[in-house]
């Protein structure tokens, strides 16, 4: 099922390839001009003297990613589903339903290597950061956990959700979090301490500081790497329920 | 005959209407079944969802080949090819692309399914439309496109809803010859509106009122049993009641009517017309008419003020 959802993919990028290819290469640079360029005269003490192009670089790599992602599964699991496009069909295959979210979510994880790997050599060119070999090899399997995270938030969104503004409220509400409240610009420390406190609890908070502890400080914190795995496979699983209950009614 | 479909006691409920009230009757492995009935109300595009899977009835059973449509769902859902009244593809992708997306979970013999492709493209007159993207296609186009993704599967139930609704005349006809050719392959359920096809085309004739089924057998059946085959105009000089009183009684005669000079009636077969002539020696007859029935006067007759024609 993982190949038959991927060959779409492939067929979806091939039919629109200059416009992924050039929304790949766009947004990074936007980004580092509207969020990296202001926050590096803005940041003049980095917290740990941590170099801001090496703190910047993982949070940035993160929102162009999920941002990539926003469409396929805006498209795949919300407007085809209120347009009653493809989903109908697919509701009468004999494949179970469940299987076909978890696929979608396995391709979609698939597709995002791909767009991570692109996104951070951009990101290496313009921001440079001077990292080393090891240190990107550490940080993507946090990248993989974060997107897997994200990914899930948005396939419920997309799930519960069947009105399109409320929908479109729902993505900028859910971008701003990436970008401000998930760690992935501003430290948790920049925070009142009590909002601060709440964001760093937070799954996507979580993940992002073992991975700057992993990167900056060389130390693993395996309990919330398991346990935000533990988290992706059980709300993956919700989410298979909630597909499964929306397709047939 | 062995049953394709067994409906037993099946109800819809939509937003507290009934839509399908207790329905139990059975199709016929391989027949050819017209469904008819009005838009709003009748039930009809439910009751066409509920056999290809897409609704699940509130209650009742339903059973596919005589399996139980709720526990045998995914052996059910391989017999099953259903195109619906709606465009129901990706519309980023070309139809061909749709196509291979779609049947790719039917776990089907790719060698089987690619020759059954060819066929299906061939007779639907297919070529380079299958490589355009669906959103830049017509409507007519669509819903050939969607019965090729259906039958390229060898489906053992071809549920139709409107299977000819936006195509040109020529696509139409295509389109119901390629249907009559598989008729014997497969047990075949479809919705329409054009009631010449339906006449040509079906073993029996589902007509849906209220959601209720109201009228259920071929059409001879139905015409025999409801108003006769024929119906007979005599016009006189001057028809007066005794005589109309006496055709009255003939034998097999159906529905007779006296307007003013005019006499009307129905009958099964045109030797009635020739009992009534031996009553009318010496009477100036002005002008004979004989109409043969369709299925159209059928339903006018029946639904006149209820919309169904």
């Amino acid at each position: 099922m993982i190949s038959a959802l991927l060959i779409r993919r492939f067929w979806i990028i091939k039919n629109r390839l200059f416009t992924t290819l050039g929304l790949l290469l766009i947004l990074p640079i936007f980004l580092n001009v509207i969020i990296n360029l202001p926050f590096k005269r803005l940041v003049v003490n980095p917290l740990w003297n941590i170099p801001h192009e090496q703190w910047i670089y993982p949070g940035l790599t993160i929102i162009v990613v999920v941002m990539m992602m926003i469409p396929s599964v805006y498209r795949d699991l919300f407007e085809l589903r209120i347009h009653k496009k493809l989903l109908p069909a697919l509701v009468l295959t004999p494949i179970s339903k469940s299987l076909y979210l978890y696929s979608f979510l396995i391709t979609v994880l698939i597709e995002t290597v791909v767009h991570t790997i692109l996104v951070m050599v951009v990101f290496s060119i313009l921001i440079v950061p001077g990292f080393v070999v090891l240190d990107y090899l550490i940080m993507f399997p946090f990248f993989l956990l974060f997107i897997a995270l994200g990914a899930n938030i948005l396939i419920t969104l997309s799930l519960i959700v069947d009105k399109t503004t409320v929908y479109n409220l729902l993505m900028l509400t859910f971008f701003l979090f990436i970008v401000f409240a998930s760690g992935t610009v501003i430290e948790f420390e920049y925070f009142p301490e009590i909002i601060g406190n709440i964001f760093r609890y937070l799954p996507t908070g979580q993940i992002m500081q073992s991975l700057r502890m992993a990167l900056f400080s060389g130390v693993m914190n395996w309990l919330i790497v398991i346990s935000t795995f533990v988290t992706i496979i059980l709300w993956a699983y919700l989410n298979g329920i909630i597909f499964k209950k929306r397709l047939i009614k | 005959m062995e049953a394709s479909i067994t409906f037993k006691k099946v109800g819809q409920l939509i937003d507290g209407k009934t839509i399908l009230a207790s329905l139990s009757f059975g199709i016929e492995r391989n027949s050819t079944v017209a469904i008819i009935g009005d838009n709003d109300d009748s039930g009809l595009t439910e009751f066409l969802r509920i056999i290809a899977g897409l609704s699940v009835p509130n209650y009742g059973s339903l059973y596919i080949h005589g399996l139980d449509s709720i526990k045998r769902q995914s052996e059910i859902r391989k017999l099953i090819g259903y195109v619906p009244f709606k465009n129901d593809m990706d519309p980023w992708l070309t139809a061909e692309q749709n196509i291979n997306f779609i049947n790719s979970f039917y776990n089907i013999d790719n060698k089987i399914l690619k020759e059954k492709y060819k066929f299906y493209t061939n007779a639907l007159e297919l070529g380079k439309e299958l490589n355009v993207e669906v959103n830049r296609l017509s409507p007519g186009v669509l819903r050939k496109v969607t019965l090729l993704r259906e039958l390229s599967r060898d489906p053992k139930i071809l549920v139709l809803d409107h299977p000819t609704a936006f195509m040109n005349a020529k696509d139409s006809s295509l389109t119901w010859n390629l249907l009559q050719s598989v008729q014997n392959d497969m047990t075949m359920i479809y919705s329409s509106s054009s009631l010449n096809r339906i006449e040509n085309f079906h073993d029996r004739i589902l007509v849906f009122h209220d959601g209720k089924i109201d009228l259920d057998d071929n059409l001879a059946n139905m015409l025999k049993n409801w108003m006769g085959y024929y119906q007979f105009t005599i016009q006189f000089d001057k028809f007066l009641t005794p005589l109309f009183n006496k055709i009255g009684g003939v034998k097999n005669i159906i529905s007779p009517t006296k307007k003013e000079n005019t006499l009307v009636f129905n009958a099964n077969n045109r030797s009635v017309l020739l009992r009534v002539m031996t009553l009318l020696t010496g009477v100036s007859i002005t002008d004979i008419n004989i109409k043969r029935f369709h299925l159209r006067d059928l339903l006018a007759a029946r639904y006149i003020h209820e919309g169904i024609v």
